[in-house]
């Protein structure tokens, strides 16, 4: 039984390189520099992706929760070369041309995130250590959202990472059923936000 | 916290010095120094205290807090919410959908706004010969709307343009893709939106 992802899109790693040779050059940017601590950049591995998916605020809003999840692109951790922590997050999305291409590394919290709560959903998770699971990413960044959502063939499990807020859920494990209601409430608050403060207003 | 077992680890096979198979290096960039450092928003509505608090921190000409910009921008919102206001002490009435425009006058960072969004040598500009940051407003695909700022942008050798934007969401640094087929902000932070507004910086404290 195993958290599991699907298989790697062909051109990945080739459009992955081109983004990590670009890393590479950029000595002026320090959150570049910082994250990769050091590393020499021929030691720097990467992960087998997820998809990360997202849902609109209306939808959420409107009571709708992981049917109406869209599948945005592809999540990979860059890993430093000892293995044991995420340096960034790096997005690939199928372009307007049909062609995969790079969209986004961001030097975030989630990616660590991410192997901390695979880690413990691994160790403490007892449908996960019984269970086939898909590994997936969710981000409602309207609501402040960050989340792994395991896809099982009978059942979903929904962990929110930092940096959600605390007030807005739990970082723990979750059935779908618990964490739908909150998100709604959510939605309808910025919902009522945006009616509120007219205009270009934003939160 | 051992490792995870199902996150399957791979080389990703490039050299050091020498670049990659899969394509080259910038061929021109641009960054603020110092380096521009984006606060991660204190409450969950608080983007534009955020973003006006970073900024007017990068200008240096004040002693900014989230808290004490909410404070005093919330009662020049147009038609702001019954006050008064002490967000310090109690954040929770504060925590409400903002105007940048308003914020960034509260830090002496305003320079001015205009709807829609900004072309390449104009975002150049801003940032290597002003040396001041952009922001913007990102209308959500699908509901609601933020602030973020454009602090970097480089140019690889295939002509790929990207911009690195600083996010109160997570506190960080994204780079992004600016043209092409994922151009900026259509595939932002997963869910994707439009630039609506820009807002430019000026520091107003000299």
């Amino acid at each position: 039984m195993a958290i599991v992802s699907p298989t790697e899109p062909p051109q990945g790693q080739q459009v992955l390189q081109g983004v990590l040779s670009y890393l590479l050059s950029r000595n002026d940017a320090p959150w570049t520099q910082s994250a990769l601590g050091g590393a020499s950049v021929d030691q720097v591995q990467y992960t087998q992706p997820h998809m990360a998916y997202s849902i609109g605020v209306d939808a959420l809003a409107s009571g709708q929760f992981l049917d109406a999840a869209q599948p945005m692109g592809w999540r990979y951790l860059l890993i430093d070369p000892s293995g044991a922590k995420s340096l960034a997050e790096v997005y690939l999305a199928t372009g307007s041309d049909g062609n995969l291409a790079f969209s986004a590394v961001s030097y975030g919290p989630t990616g660590p995130a991410t192997v901390d709560a695979l880690s413990d959903l691994e160790q403490n998770n007892a449908s996960v250590q019984s269970s086939d699971y898909e590994l997936r990413y969710l981000q409602v960044p309207a609501l402040a959202f960050f989340a792994l959502w395991l896809h099982g063939a009978s059942d979903d499990i929904i962990r929110p990472i930092p940096p959600t807020p605390v007030t807005v859920m739990d970082p723990v494990a979750m059935a779908p059923s618990q964490v739908q209601p909150g998100l709604q409430q959510a939605a309808q608050a910025v919902q009522a936000q945006q009616t509120q403060f007219s205009g270009p207003s934003g939160g | 916290m051992p490792f995870p077992q199902s996150l399957t680890v791979r080389p990703l096979g490039l050299t050091a010095g020498g670049g990659a198979s899969g394509g080259g290096g910038p061929v021109a960039s641009g960054t603020l120094s110092p380096p521009f450092t984006m606060q991660q928003q204190q409450q969950t509505n608080w983007c534009w205290a955020g973003v006006s608090t970073s900024v007017g921190l990068f200008f240096t000409n004040g002693s900014w807090t989230q808290c004490a910009v909410a404070t005093s921008a919330i009662p020049n919102f147009p038609s702001p919410p019954a006050g008064p206001f002490d967000c310090c002490s109690n954040a929770s009435p504060c925590n409400i959908y903002g105007y940048l425009d308003v914020a960034l006058q509260t830090t002496l960072s305003y320079g001015s706004m205009q709807s829609g969004t900004l072309g390449w040598g104009d975002l150049q500009g801003q940032i290597t010969s002003n040396h001041v940051p952009v922001c913007l407003r990102i209308a959500w695909n699908g509901g609601g709307a933020h602030f973020v700022s454009i602090c970097g942008w480089s140019v690889d050798s295939s002509g790929n343009q990207y911009v690195d934007v600083g996010d109160p969401g997570t506190g960080a640094i994204t780079t992004q893709q600016f043209n092409g087929s994922s151009a900026f902000p259509a595939t932002y932070s997963v869910v994707g939106g439009t630039w609506t507004h820009t807002y430019f910086t000026q520091n107003q404290g000299l």
